[in-house]
């Protein structure tokens, strides 16, 4: 064997022990394994749920963040009935911490966009008070109510404390609305990373709260009340993903919360926590 | 010489790729946990835990410090976004070359770069292992160099430039930035409060201490109980499918495997004590233990969105994990809050907790609390017979425990001292 021959078998053999070994450094980021093997495992959960006949649109794997948030619903005396006063053209009521209003005369609003009038009766204090701190959303809506939320923290509220629902005929007229307003929202303690939209669904399949054979139509994130105090009514509201299902055999629909901050799902009628202890 | 490198090129490529495993073979030498660390923590994947807390969330540093042009120091906090973890996320996108060694075994000059001027520093509340700095930064500090980090100091508007201090031996390190902007950094000073605080060495420690009264806000929570059962489980799962049997003994349930595992639950005061006896060879480095505990943590189904890595003793085998609001720790004498987890050298492997936590916070009627300087505080204790067991001074949240009421509980600002090995309110050594 000659010498050349000796130095081509050594130049193969260490290079493919440094593309071999170097490879593997260069690749093994993965030092901690946890959130890796979460990601395969969700994936795993994914194609089951595909098996099952579960369709959904995709699901965001981003991580978004949000608050603890107090606030009050806006009662007796409150912000929401001092600026009813400014109210024109519409018979108002209010009680229960709710402002009950119907129109003097209807409005026409367009069947798929309602929200191209809705936007300019909003903004006007003589249509609906405080109506700039809404927003359209369209996945709260359907044909027979535009749903407006108040926008916390860039966040809208999911139930009813914090809405404007306009309520439509069947001639496309809005006719009145029902609002709640959350007074002085603020936040309890600092920004905290929340689940993500993909981890929500996975969530409630996981726990068999998805019938096979159903759709996810979509899954947003708001705010939702998690308790009510005894403290002169200050309510907790946590980041949730409201989740709407529709069952493709029997063509119902239903809507679940996921608690965004613990991965459970929401009690309907939040608890009232006892703070007598430590006022 | 090109004539010569053309006849000769084989040689030259066989120089080369030797040089080149070399090289590789000493990054394997001199940081084996790197690559050991992934083989075998790949293995502890089975778990149905989740968490949005990554292990660099855990392990990240608690306070942040800025010295002004003038010297002066002051703690920044922001009620509405960790300021820390906002820095975490600049320096995520930095590159650094190469680190070198200031000076160590000198105090005066540990201490003038703690305060040095125009800086921002952020410092754990105990030191971590230059892994653990690694994977929350996501950088790639050899950490033969550098064995412990204390304090991580980023100069502003000097020389691109940061350094990493460790306590033990009064270590400085430099670190030069290759890549990076440091223009953010400056902005996040900018809507902090502020607590005036300076540095000191005492004793051979390094001190934080708070030369002027100052304020803080009180919060109340609801207590949280996690499931005796499930954390039962969460805990004693392995691989084996062995049958836990419980037994009851006064006040305490026991829970065991019939082998090798073991927790007893305290029902009055509701804490959890958890042993296990695991394999000889399962033995895990000082360094291992801080990702390998991570695991455990996430294993325990305990929320750990305030959960923050707080200290470790025994010999860097017990790690004390405690929850915090808002950058300050939460201090409990029945230790809810707060999980310690230990792995001696034998393969035992230790766990203390309680089922108690808080994660919802409640509305209450901002009262603050006016907090004396340490100075005064100090006086106090000195005054005291207790004032030579004192170990060390910080500010934090006192979780009184009220056993009529478990449900929720009121969180007041106070100084706490290491007392005996334990942190407690200060107010309880000068009655």
């Amino acid at each position: 064997m000659n010498f050349k021959r000796i130095q081509w078998i050594f130049l193969f053999a260490f290079l493919a022990f440094d593309i071999i070994v170097g490879c593997e450094l260069l690749f093994q980021g993965s030092r901690f394994t946890i959130s890796n093997s979460q990601q395969g495992h969700q994936t795993a959960v994914l194609k089951e749920m595909r098996a099952d006949s579960i369709t959904y649109t995709s699901l965001s794997r981003h991580q978004p963040s949000g608050y603890y948030i107090s606030g009050t619903r806006s009662g007796d005396g409150g912000q929401l009935e001092q600026q009813m006063t400014k109210l024109r053209n519409q018979t108002a009521h209010f009680s229960d911490s709710e402002l009950n209003s119907e129109f003097d005369s209807p409005i026409k609003v367009s069947h798929t966009h309602p929200d191209d009038r809705l936007n300019q009766v909003i903004k006007s204090a003589r249509q609906v008070p405080l109506g700039t701190k809404y927003r359209y959303n369209a996945q709260l809506s359907d044909k027979k109510t535009v749903v407006y939320t108040q926008m916390v923290k860039g966040q809208p509220v999911l139930n009813n404390d914090g809405q404007v629902r306009f309520h439509l005929n069947n001639g496309n007229q809005v006719t009145g609305y029902t609002q709640g307003y959350i007074e002085n929202p603020m936040t309890l303690q600092q920004r905290a990373t929340a689940i993500s939209q993909q981890h929500a669904v996975i969530w409630l399949y996981r726990h068999n709260q998805i019938p096979n054979d159903s759709q996810i139509r979509w899954a947003i994130l708001g705010y939702t009340k998690l308790l009510t105090t005894n403290n002169h009514d200050r309510a907790v509201y946590v980041p949730t993903w409201l989740v709407q299902i529709k069952t493709k055999t029997s063509d119902t629909t239903q809507r679940l919360n996921v608690n965004a901050f613990n991965s459970t799902v929401m009690k309907t009628s939040p608890d009232t926590v006892n703070m007598d202890s430590i006022k | 010489m090109l004539k010569k490198l053309r006849t000769n090129w084989l040689s030259f490529a066989l120089a080369l790729v030797v040089i080149i495993s070399l090289l590789i073979s000493g990054l394997v030498w001199t940081n084996p946990f790197q690559y050991e660390g992934a083989r075998r923590d790949n293995l502890i994947h089975s778990n149905q835990q989740f968490t949005t807390q990554s292990m660099g969330d855990v392990y990240l540093p608690t306070s942040l410090v800025q010295t002004n042009r003038r010297g002066n120091q002051a703690i920044l906090y922001n009620p509405q976004v960790n300021l820390i973890r906002k820095l975490k996320v600049n320096i995520h996108s930095w590159q650094f070359g190469r680190v070198s060694t200031v000076k160590s075994n000198n105090s005066d000059v540990y201490l003038s770069y703690l305060r040095r001027r125009n800086s921002l520093m952020m410092s754990y509340p105990d030191g971590v292992p230059t892994v653990v700095f690694n994977e929350t930064f996501s950088q790639s500090i050899n950490s033969d160099q550098i064995n412990q980090i204390n304090h991580i100091v980023i100069p502003l508007g000097g020389p691109r430039e940061i350094y990493l201090l460790s306590d033990h031996h009064y270590g400085v390190y430099r670190l030069r930035l290759s890549k990076g902007n440091f223009n953010k950094v400056q902005n996040i000073a900018k809507d902090a409060n502020r607590i005036p605080v300076d540095h000191k060495i005492v004793n051979g420690q390094t001190v934080m201490t708070y030369p002027r009264g100052f304020s803080l806000p009180t919060f109340a929570f609801q207590v949280t109980n996690q499931n005796i059962d499930t954390l039962s489980t969460n805990l004693m799962s392995s691989n084996q499918h062995a049958n836990i049997t419980t037994s009851h003994n006064g006040n305490n349930v026991v829970y065991s495997n019939g082998t090798n595992r073991r927790m007893t639950f305290n029902q009055d005061r509701g804490t959890v004590n958890y042993k296990a006896f695991l394999n000889n060879d399962d033995k895990r480095t000082n360094e291992q233990l801080y990702s390998y505990f991570y695991n455990r943590l996430v294993k325990t189904g305990v929320q750990l969105s305030n959960i923050r890595f707080d200290g470790v003793n025994d010999h860097q085998r017990r790690l004390t994990y405690r929850s915090y609001v808002d950058d300050f720790p939460i201090f409990n004498n029945d230790g809810y809050g707060t999980i310690k987890l230990r792995l001696t050298r034998g393969g035992t492997e230790h766990c203390q907790m309680s089922i108690y936590s808080v994660q919802v916070p409640l509305p209450i009627d901002q009262q603050e609390v006016r907090l004396p300087s340490s100075t005064v505080v100090f006086d106090q204790l000195h005054a005291s017979s207790h004032f030579r067991e004192v170990k060390g001074l910080r500010v934090g949240y006192l979780w009184k425990t009220d056993n009529k009421n478990k449900k929720v509980v009121k969180l007041t600002p106070s100084y706490f001292v290491k007392y005996h090995g334990n942190w407690i309110n200060y107010t309880e050594l000068i009655k």
